[in-house]
């Protein structure tokens, strides 16, 4: 499970650590999550973000092996599409595996810029 | 770091026109008058095994700096530099405040943050106006023992740590010092206080974390207070939250002695040439720092004049080009170093070095005269006193120890010098074996068997 061992790994420390609250598939996401099809492609919710200046930001935060699992699940979900199939079913993607690994990055970043913005607009001193 | 903004400082705009206010009613303001108390400085060593020290001068500023008994000494070979990253990275997030929180919440409050660390103590100042202070404790205890040293922004401010060492490739008077360390010790004190450039990519946010974990621990740390109530204090020291327990043992530094010589092409040569000095505890470390101003610690007392000093009464005329020379004095935990800096043209530095070894010889066997006794005990007296009247010198002072705050009892101990105790620590380091260090072009440089011959 090279493309996805350390993310897991990492997962659990985050969850231990308190800084996230169970997996990326909780309540509603729970219950779409069978009837998504990324999970076939062997991707993680967290893998969808679609990138901008906060994820780019949020990416260079993960541990190196973390990147490079996410780099791997994503070329091997773009080779599938491009030839029209999925994983095998015993590889698809389990709730408990959908690891929210990049969320707490971006809430990080948000959070930080949101600091910036209220300094300068006065709201804290 | 930070500076003091308009908006902040209602003290300074409304303290004038009310002083001329209160001039306009003299006899008003004479019966509110009332001298504040002076007050004790008071120390308590609390159940974690911090000490809080504190002497409450009713200054509008107050002052804290938690001093942590560590430095480049607890480094091991791996961790070289370490310290210095931790002084350059001070500002970076913690648990509860982010990199930019940190500088911006300081700023607000026109507090000012320094971290000045030594070999054997990182000292974290926090200046600020007195009813900030509170304010400012919450950001210096985070600091101090919760930063979250996320490797992100360490690689982000890794140029700083660059920038640092730049400056410092600049500084022969800072590198040399370092050399001699390095050439004088083993073990511990013969760490640098700058980190050595191939070990910058080494020093990640894990070894930094290590590094802490291992000395930053509650044993170690002392608060000290200049201007704040010591009750208040002891409050703030519930927030630096250190891990307790014993600290790892000591590395225990050795004095070894040996030649280093750092070739360039630069033609002002500095030279560092020590000898074993004496701990902070011996008896004899009060005779060491006189010995030091008996050959003159200070290049001049008197500005532009050419210095009254032994040394260069007898070791300048030796030189056609400008030279300078200078004694110095360290006493650490275990040992000590005592030596002297020569900066000279590298024509002439071989001549100066050699003057230099036989002057050392020249004293040991003949002695100072009892003037320059007297006179080495007036500078050492004066820079003692000088020191007690900064705050930061005596916040450094107060951290050793409230003994070391009494200047009248400072100034009696230095009379109390005998002239022999001296004499005989001169012939002590005379006969004892030398390190040199030295950079710029050394051609003309003796190696250090040669000097002594």
């Amino acid at each position: 499970m090279a493309h996805l061992k350390a993310t897991l790994a990492f997962g659990r420390k985050l969850v231990e650590t308190g800084v996230v609250k169970g997996s990326a598939s909780q309540g509603l996401n729970k219950a779409l999550f069978p009837l998504s099809k990324y999970l076939k492609y062997g991707l993680l919710t967290d893998d969808l973000m679609k990138e901008n200046e906060i994820v780019r930001e949020a990416l260079r935060r993960l541990p190196g092996d973390v990147f490079h699992e996410r780099q791997f699940r994503l070329t091997r979900a773009i080779n599938l599409s491009s030839g029209k199939s999925v994983l095998p079913e015993s590889e698809w993607t389990t709730a408990e595996q959908d690891v929210s690994y990049l969320k707490p990055f971006v809430e990080q970043v948000v959070n930080e810029q949101k600091e910036r913005d209220d300094w300068n607009a006065g709201k804290l001193h | 770091m930070a500076n003091v903004t308009i908006r902040n400082t209602p003290l300074l705009l409304n303290a004038i026109p009310r002083r001329f206010a209160s001039a306009a009613t003299a006899s008003q303001a004479k019966e509110n008058k009332h001298s504040l108390p002076k007050e004790p400085i008071r120390v308590t060593k609390l159940e974690n095994g911090v000490v809080v020290a504190s002497l409450e001068n009713h200054s509008p500023v107050s002052r804290i700096a938690a001093v942590v008994n560590t430095g480049s000494r607890d480094e091991t070979q791996e961790q070289l530099g370490a310290s210095h990253a931790l002084r350059i990275f001070s500002n970076l997030a913690t648990r509860n405040f982010s990199n930019f929180g940190v500088s911006r919440n300081l700023d607000q409050i026109g507090a000012e943050l320094s971290v000045t660390s030594s070999r054997e103590s990182t000292t974290y100042l926090l200046e600020s106006i007195r009813n900030n202070a509170a304010r400012g404790v919450d950001i210096l205890s985070e600091i101090v023992s919760r930063p979250e040293l996320r490797f992100w922004e360490i690689d982000d401010a890794r140029p700083r740590l660059e920038f640092d060492l730049d400056s410092y490739d600049q500084q022969n008077e800072l590198r040399i010092v370092d050399l001699i360390h390095r050439a004088a010790f083993k073990n511990a004190l013969s760490n640098p206080l700058y980190a050595p450039r191939y070990n910058l990519g080494n020093l990640s946010s894990e070894l930094l974390e290590d590094f802490r974990r291992t000395n930053f621990t509650a044993n170690r740390l002392t608060l000290v207070g200049l201007g704040i109530n010591h009750d208040d204090l002891i409050r703030y020291a519930d927030q630096f939250r250190l891990p307790t327990g014993q600290s790892a043992s000591r590395q225990q530094a050795k004095y070894y002695g040996s030649e280093l010589r750092d070739e360039n092409l630069n033609d002002l040569v500095h030279v560092a040439l020590a000898a074993e000095g004496v701990s902070q505890s011996s008896k004899d470390a009060l005779a060491s720092s006189l010995a030091s101003h008996a050959f003159g610690s200070v290049f001049n007392r008197v500005k532009y004049s050419n210095g009254a000093t032994r040394l260069s009464k007898t070791i300048l005329p030796l030189s056609n080009e400008p030279a300078a020379v200078t004694s110095f004095n360290a006493n650490y935990t275990e040992t000590g170093l005592f030596g002297f800096h020569l900066v000279g043209n590298k024509k002439e530095i071989g001549k100066l070095a050699q003057g230099l070894t036989k002057e050392i010889a020249q004293v040991a066997k003949n002695g100072f005269t009892n003037e320059e006794i007297t006179r080495a005990k007036n500078s050492l007296k004066l820079s003692l006193a000088d020191s007690l009247e900064t705050s930061r010198g005596f916040i450094n002072a107060l951290a050793r120890g409230p003994n070391h705050t009494d200047v009248n009892d400072l100034l009696k101990s230095v009379d109390a010098v005998e002239a022999n105790d001296v004499n005989a620590f001169v012939k002590r380091v005379a006969s004892s074996k030398y390190s040199l260090a030295a950079t710029g072009n050394l051609t003309e440089l003796p190696r250090l068997e040669e000097l002594r011959a």
